[in-house]
């Protein structure tokens, strides 16, 4: 906002989601463009048109999503930008809600595109405002690299001024082939982009106000980034430590001169950073060249772990360790055997999931048979967990589909593929259309809960409507599934198991290519939408007369709102959501409404 | 932008902080609102001018999930409190203060809501929780407990349990019930307030009983 941003694009995905939350709600009121797009790649060419086009232009993804980009961004620094345009990956190191842990800070290096990674929520405000000046000076796209812990911070921030935007923009060709990359064009371009990497390198890398010194007089020194760097900051202070510290607030284009001066002296180096050695390797290749004997400590060394997230406790101990300090932390093995008392919380499906019930039809289908099936990101990837144990596979977006192509070649096994309805637009399609073109041997389960439920509901290109609630054309899935050359596809409301289960059956005994389009809205809107419109929750409940304690409803189906009371099962009703659906679970008719009321099945609110 | 959006005040906001240091730990399991109880202790403490700042682990909790809050006042860098560091743990469910335990000082006080919430892959044998006497003899050393879910019940909305929780932990904060109030004003929607000040109150008034 300060930086006047006129145009925001991006696909959700934690821990970048809230950027975008954020803007659609004052969206409308600043006359900011936001919208979510079908996947990262089209959020970034979202952006880049915009910047061509005179405008500023933010996208924010999360590590993974940077991979979808990756194709449109690593030629994009060789045609530049016109108006700012800033990137923010949201890493996440210990892949607290992601498939990994991979580092952004490669990314800058492999695509030339200038990095500033801020340490405190104050400097992710003004690093994005000073990405957003730098990008327009000197015309390149700039990369704000943020970590979990500085993603889910709060912290005060001084704020600043608002500026106007401009809405509209015009594109203009300032050069002939600026934004054309072929053969002799491109190897040009590259040429130009080594020396504008170069200059930034030498006109903000090197300068006083990204990458910062402080202390003198030590031959102990520290190097950090990002939250790192607050840890560092802390550490020192416990340990009470004389060092000089230099903070990294720009490691592409590295500092190399300046960095140069800063280890020259130094006995000791200590490295912190997260999740991979990205400055560490810098520094060693500087120090071979003006300090040879310098000892390194980070990662390599051993004090610093490879793998996982970073804490100050961690940070502490590894400072300590490196320099034979006697610092006195807690006996954490006693800890750890107190806390390992409390088993951990694995997520479950929420009340009234539709994945659930799917999961449930499809694990009685298939018995014991070794089927393929592939999982996919989204909350349905939880299927792979009992009691269901269904999912063997879940890599990245779209990949259900893509290996299902392989296996039905590979294997005579059954395949089976799940993907969410806003995965299955974001990186489905490609690979549905290879199914088809080849007719393979395989069903497609599209678990379609009308939203993209796991980062918060946000809307898709399958929704009518967009991230600021402007009526959108809603895509169609049946009909683009059919467009695209399926022959059989079923729409199933998986609340309807015995449905389902008949499809599924008749699905699996083909032997070429069907997709099943499981429909029901995610349960957790329509109870939403059910309270805003002071409707009722009708709760179900367990008649202990005729509960036989098979627990079948408990190991089947395993919703949250059962409660296993050792001789009966019992209904939470502050959890039960009135789905109904665990009703045709039981073998003896014992789960029954609360009082007539609501029936969601019957009544298709849901749909 | 973030304050604007969240809206949290900076009103009180002094550049460096004073120099204290105060470490709070809030845990509990997805839905019991813990996420807005480390707000009101960040809000609070930003009301008697110190400097503050919040980290969470909340990736899954709509889906039960152990959610936990670093609420770290007065001076400091770091977002996450080290183990063995915290003046106080404010906690919602007996297994979650077992789970964080390790956060406390050697002087650390822990507030403990006498909840013991087990969910479907405990009954699916996955992951077994150990019955709650067991985890109330473990935490006992340095432990206060409260039935904040009762008298959340008594007032006539078990949401408020984690304001209950508040209120009793507000002796254990170097921040004057006042601050809380105010916090509590900014914090909670206008139609609650009252509740939540009762809630508060009620908290506080518990030892007493």
């Amino acid at each position: 906002m300060e930086a006047g941003v006129d145009v925001v694009s991006a696909y959700p995905g934690t821990p970048s989601t809230e950027i975008g939350e954020a803007i659609a709600s004052i969206a409308e009121k600043l006359g900011i463009y936001f919208d979510w797009a079908a996947n990262e790649k089209v959020a970034t060419e979202i952006a880049v048109a915009a910047s061509w086009s005179g405008l500023r232009s933010l996208t924010m993804m999360k590590h993974v999503g940077v991979n979808v980009a990756a194709d449109t961004l690593f030629t994009l620094t060789y045609s530049g930008v016109r108006g700012g345009m800033v990137v923010v990956a949201a890493d996440d190191p210990q892949a607290h809600s992601s498939q990994n842990e991979q580092d952004s800070r490669h990314y800058a290096l492999a695509a030339e595109m200038p990095m500033l990674e801020p340490s405190t929520p104050q400097e992710a405000k003004d690093f994005v405002k000073r990405a957003f000046d730098l990008s327009e000076e000197f015309r390149l796209p700039f990369l704000i690299r943020s970590t979990t812990r500085l993603s889910h911070q709060r912290g005060m921030v001084l704020l600043g001024e608002v500026l106007p935007n401009r809405k509209k923009g015009r594109f203009v060709e300032d050069e002939p082939y600026r934004y054309i990359q072929v053969g002799r064009i491109a190897i040009r371009h590259h040429k130009e982009l080594n020396d504008k990497i170069e200059r930034i390198r030498r006109e903000v890398s090197e300068g006083e106000d990204v990458n910062m010194l402080e202390g003198e007089g030590s031959s102990v020194g520290v190097v950090a980034s990002g939250v790192c760097y607050a840890h560092a900051v802390e550490a020192i202070r416990k340990l009470g430590i004389k060092v000089k510290v230099m903070k990294m607030g720009m490691s592409y284009p590295f500092p190399e001169e300046k960095f140069s001066e800063f280890v020259r002296d130094l006995d000791t180096l200590i490295v912190v950073e997260e999740p991979d050695s990205f400055v560490e390797l810098h520094a060693r290749a500087v120090a071979k060249e003006v300090n040879p004997s310098l000892r390194i400590v980070g990662k390599k060394s051993g004090h610093f772990p490879s793998v996982g997230e970073y804490s100050l406790g961690l940070v502490i101990k590894g400072m300590a360790t490196a320099l034979g300090l006697n610092y006195k932390v807690p006996d954490t093995e006693i800890m750890d055997k107190v806390s390992s008392r409390a088993p951990p919380r694995n997520p479950t499906l929420c009340p009234g999931c539709p994945h659930r019930s799917t999961g449930y039809a499809l694990k009685r289908v298939l018995g014991g048979k070794d089927a393929v099936i592939l999982g996919d990101i989204g909350c349905y990837a939880l299927l792979f967990e009992k009691p269901f144990s269904l999912a063997k596979v879940s890599h990245a977006m779209g990949c259900s589909i893509g290996f299902a192509n392989g296996f039905s070649i590979s294997t005579d096994q059954p395949v089976v593929a799940l993907i969410g309805d806003s995965t299955f637009f974001h990186a489905g399609v490609p690979a549905l259309l290879d199914a088809v073109h080849h007719n393979r041997r395989m069903v497609v389960i599209i678990l379609d809960n009308r939203i993209t439920a796991m980062t918060g509901h946000q809307p898709h290109p399958g929704v009518s409507y967009t991230a600021t609630g402007t009526p959108a054309k809603a895509i169609d899935i049946e009909k683009f599934v059919r467009g695209m050359g399926v022959e059989d596809v079923y729409v199933v409301d998986p609340y309807d198991h015995e449905k389902m289960e008949a499809v599924l059956r008749e699905c699996l005994n083909k032997e070429g290519l069907s997709v099943i389009i499981a429909r029901r809205e995610c349960a957790l809107l329509t109870v939403r939408r059910v309270r805003r419109s002071k409707g009722r929750i009708v709760s179900y409940r367990v008649d202990p007369e005729k509960c036989r304690h098979c627990r079948v409803c408990i190991t089947m189906f395993g919703c949250p709102a059962l409660k296993d009371t050792g001789e009966k099962v019992e209904i939470d009703p502050s959890i039960c959501f009135g789905c109904g659906a665990c009703a045709s679970v039981c073998p003896f008719e014992a789960i029954l409404p609360t009082e007539g009321g609501l029936n969601w099945l019957r009544d298709g609110l849901g749909v | 932008m973030w304050y604007l959006l969240t809206g949290m005040s900076c009103r009180s906001h002094k550049e460096e902080g004073r120099e204290l240091k105060f470490d709070v730990i809030v845990c509990g399991v997805g839905g019991q609102g813990v996420v807005l109880l480390s707000r009101v202790i960040a809000e609070a403490a930003l009301l008697s001018g110190y400097s503050v700042r919040v980290s969470e682990r909340r990736g899954l909790a709509q889906r039960e999930g152990s959610v936990c809050s670093h609420v770290r006042i007065g001076r400091c860098f770091s977002p996450t409190i080290p183990l063995g560091h915290a003046d106080l743990m404010l906690a919602m469910d007996m297994y979650e203060a077992l789970r964080h335990i390790g956060y406390l000082s050697d002087e650390g006080k822990a507030v403990v809501n006498l909840s013991a919430k087990v969910h479907i892959p405990h009954h699916l044998g996955i992951n077994v929780f150990p019955d709650p006497s067991r985890v109330k003899a473990l935490l006992n050393e340095r432990s206060l407990f409260i039935d904040a879910e009762s008298l959340a019940a008594r007032l006539g909305n078990a949401k408020v349990t984690n304001i209950i929780v508040l209120g009793a932990s507000m002796r254990f904060m170097p921040l004057r019930r006042k601050k809380f109030e105010e916090a509590l004003r900014i914090a909670v929607p206008e139609r609650y307030l009252d509740l939540n000040l009762k809630a508060l109150r009620e908290g506080e008034l518990s030892w007493s009983t």
